[in-house]
């Protein structure tokens, strides 16, 4: 696992990039080469890229890459510009021809060379390479003026060597046997492909004969079909016959409804309708039972027997057994409201006035404080928490308060505590003023017989009017210490004396309602001053 | 261009009559060989000769091929032939699939009256009739088919176009009223 990895061998310099027009690097540019030097560097230099792979050329180990390193160092490709002739389809660089081949392999050439001169006739198919070598190392030596053939290009259709191959090879037998045998085996197809379609259209047409096992010939037994038209047509005639007692019966109906009367066609109706609604099954739900439909499709056929979709399913829990907040059809969800149904929501109903039992509890109700079957406000509980037993309110409400003063129970306590002085003008002295002061403007001489009586029961000593009238004087020079004005005191008196009036005999309608009103509202905070002073700690 | 109606056709129930078989049904008979090979240069006499070789009526039958009888049906419709053409056609009693053919165009294509005018006296003809549909073959009669023409809505896998009913025809445009034929006899109450 952890043996030391081999180095690979590596280039020891990278790759070298050519540019266009440019002398790659490392080229020693030279204006003058000798031959010796161009000729060495040609060598050396294709001894990186072997063309022909000649054998006499440079050894395998040049190939390693060590080598070439080793030797590039040493090497320097000669580029040089040299006078370039293109002419006569060669290439003469400098005076002397460009040839595809190096040096070495023109020298071996050039000893064959005799040979190949010897046998100018060649064969065609020996190549028009060969003869350009050899024509090439012709005019090496013997220089220019044999003429030069430049090479045109032949289509295939006009080379003559390629038709004649082709004309020899026909003839041969091999290709004539081969010929004999391939019409043969086209002839064989078209032979089977002619039997095979044919052999479809007779199935086509079998099949198409066979299939039919309807038999739909005539006149097999006339008679036979005779009947049987006869019966098929009878049996049209009276379904035509009963649509058409059908039509008539529902014209009939529809003037014979036409010619009743409204409350008639009415109560016909209802009836009807009744009747109908009555024949519709009705199923058994228990108390806030969910809908179950059970599904139409993948029964089998006894659900078209009416079956009845309302009936509860197995898993039904009997809600009532359940607290009051858990009755509801989506306990849980948020969508769940507190809503159950109209009469749940009326309020005009009271509970409390329920006679018979006093808890008008309903299913699943329990008292508050101990769950039994009353209310809280009845629950026994409430006897051993509050001493008193039970009040007229809980909590704050409960707290005990000093009997009221002011209302209608405004003079039962009077004589036990002191007045004031206010209060005690205006018990004394209003109502006495009061009937002495006005006359006739007012209507209620009633109410002063009233007033009198009781005033006289009150105060005692007055019995005449003059004797109030006296009295009132007095109450005058009493009331100017301290009143804020005489003014009021009129208004003042009389309203109490009105009020009282009319509160033990309310027979007034609104005058003196206003001045009880405007009264209670001056003399308000007075009675809250006493009432708070009074009160029990 | 093969598959339009021909000139100077008149529109049937307000549409290019070819439309009365439904769209499905015509795609797939334009793509059949029969339809493609046969029907396509029939005129009004050649389509007899055509309809002589049928021996079944029929809608579609197996995976959703078209009958010869519909493809048929389908070139009436494209080349709408003359209305006394047709007539002549309907008292070819020799052939009665040809019959049969020209009865369910008169169906399709005429008017209430005369739909009922003209097919009124086929039921008589009592002849059985192949009926292929996807089920396979079955066997009916002229008079079932023509009746079935008359009350239904749906033949053969095509849906007809509406007529006003017999009996609304006998009060508005004085039909006469469907006569009893004289090869039934005397009709017994009793049968009722």
């Amino acid at each position: 696992m952890s043996q030391a990895r081999k180095a690979a061998p590596r280039l020891a310099r990278p790759a070298q990039r050519y540019w266009k027009g440019k002398a790659p690097k490392g080229v020693n540019v030279q204006s003058d080469s000798e031959e010796e030097d161009s000729q060495q560097e040609e060598e050396q230099e294709q001894e990186d890229v072997p063309l022909g792979g000649d054998d006499d050329e440079g050894d395998e180990d040049d190939f390693t890459a060590s080598k070439i390193a080793s030797k590039d160092a040493g090497r320097q490709m000669n580029v040089a510009l040299r006078n370039v002739n293109i002419s006569g389809g060669k290439v003469i660089v400098d005076g002397r021809e460009e040839s595809g081949r190096t040096e070495m392999e023109e020298e071996s050439e050039e000893e064959s060379e005799e040979e190949a001169v010897a046998a100018p006739g060649a064969a065609a198919e020996s190549g028009e390479e060969e003869s350009g070598s050899e024509y090439e190392t012709d005019s090496e030596e013997e220089e220019k003026p044999a003429p030069a053939f430049r090479p045109v290009f032949v289509p295939k259709r006009g080379r003559v060597t390629v038709l004649e191959r082709e004309a020899e090879a026909e003839n041969t037998e091999d290709a004539q046997k081969k010929k004999e045998l391939e019409a043969q085996e086209r002839k064989k197809e078209t032979i089977n492909m002619i039997a095979d379609s044919i052999q479809r259209e007779l199935a086509e047409k079998e099949t198409q004969e066979l299939i039919p096992d309807v038999d739909d010939t005539d006149g097999l037994d006339p008679t036979a079909e005779f009947e049987a038209w006869r019966l098929r047509e009878l049996g049209r005639i009276k379904k035509e016959k009963a649509e058409q007692l059908e039509r008539e019966e529902e014209r009939r109906e529809i003037e014979r409804r036409r010619a009743m009367p409204e409350e008639q066609r009415l109560k016909e109706d209802l009836e009807r309708a009744q009747k109908s609604r009555d024949e519709k099954p009705k199923g058994q739900q228990k108390f806030l039972q969910k809908y179950w439909h059970k599904g139409a499709f993948h029964q089998d056929q006894e659900i078209l027997k009416r079956h009845d979709f309302t009936q509860a399913t197995e898993s039904t829990i009997d809600v009532s057994l359940l607290p009051k907040v858990m009755q509801v059809k989506n306990f849980g969800k948020r969508s769940q409201t507190k809503y159950t149904h109209l009469l749940d929501q009326d309020t005009s109903v009271d509970p409390a006035r329920k006679s018979g039992t006093g808890s008008s509890l309903g299913p699943g109700q329990a008292c508050f404080t101990c769950g039994g079957p009353h209310l809280k406000k009845d629950c026994p509980q409430n006897a051993l928490n509050q001493p008193g037993g039970s009040s007229f309110g809980t909590g704050s409400n409960g707290a005990p308060v000093a009997p009221r003063k002011w209302g209608i129970n405004r003079d039962q306590g009077d004589s036990a505590p002191p007045k004031s002085w206010r209060d005690r003008d205006d018990d004394r002295g209003g109502d006495s003023r009061e009937r002495g002061s006005r006359g006739g403007g007012r209507d209620d001489d009633w109410r002063t017989r009233d007033g009198d009586r009781r005033d006289r029961d009150r105060d005692g000593d007055r019995r005449d009017r003059d004797g109030d009238r006296r009295w009132s004087g007095r109450g005058d020079d009493r009331r100017e210490d301290g009143y804020r004005g005489g003014r009021h005191d009129d208004r003042r008196a009389r309203l109490d004396r009105d009020s009282r009036r009319s509160r033990s005999r309310s027979r007034s309608r609104s005058p003196p309602r206003y001045r009880e009103r405007r009264r209670s509202r001056s003399r308000s905070p007075e009675r809250y001053h006493e009432d708070k002073r009074r009160k029990v700690d | 261009m093969a598959n339009t109606t021909v000139r100077g056709a008149l529109s049937i129930h307000g549409t290019n009559p070819q439309f009365l078989i439904e769209k499905v049904i015509r795609s797939r008979i334009y793509e059949l060989p029969f339809w493609k090979e046969h029907c396509f240069t029939l005129t009004a006499e050649s389509l007899i000769d055509k309809a002589i070789e049928l021996n079944s009526i029929g809608g579609v039958y197996g995976n959703q091929k078209p009958t010869q009888f519909k493809c048929l049906l389908l070139k009436l419709l494209q080349i709408q032939p003359e209305k006394e053409i047709l007539v002549e056609y309907l008292q070819a009693e020799e052939f009665k699939y040809l019959r049969a053919l020209v009865a369910m165009y008169i169906r399709m294509t005429f008017r209430a009256v005369e739909v009922f005018q003209l097919l009124e006296p086929l039921p008589i003809d009592f002849r059985k009739l192949r009926e292929r549909s996807m089920a396979g073959y079955t066997l009916t009669y002229m008079d079932e088919f023509v009746y079935a023409l008359l009350t239904e809505e749906r033949i053969c896998d095509t849906i007809l176009p509406r007529i006003t009913k017999r009996g609304v025809l006998e009060e508005t445009e004085g039909l006469r009223p469907r006569e009893g034929h004289q090869l039934l006899g005397e009709v017994d109450s009793v049968v009722f």
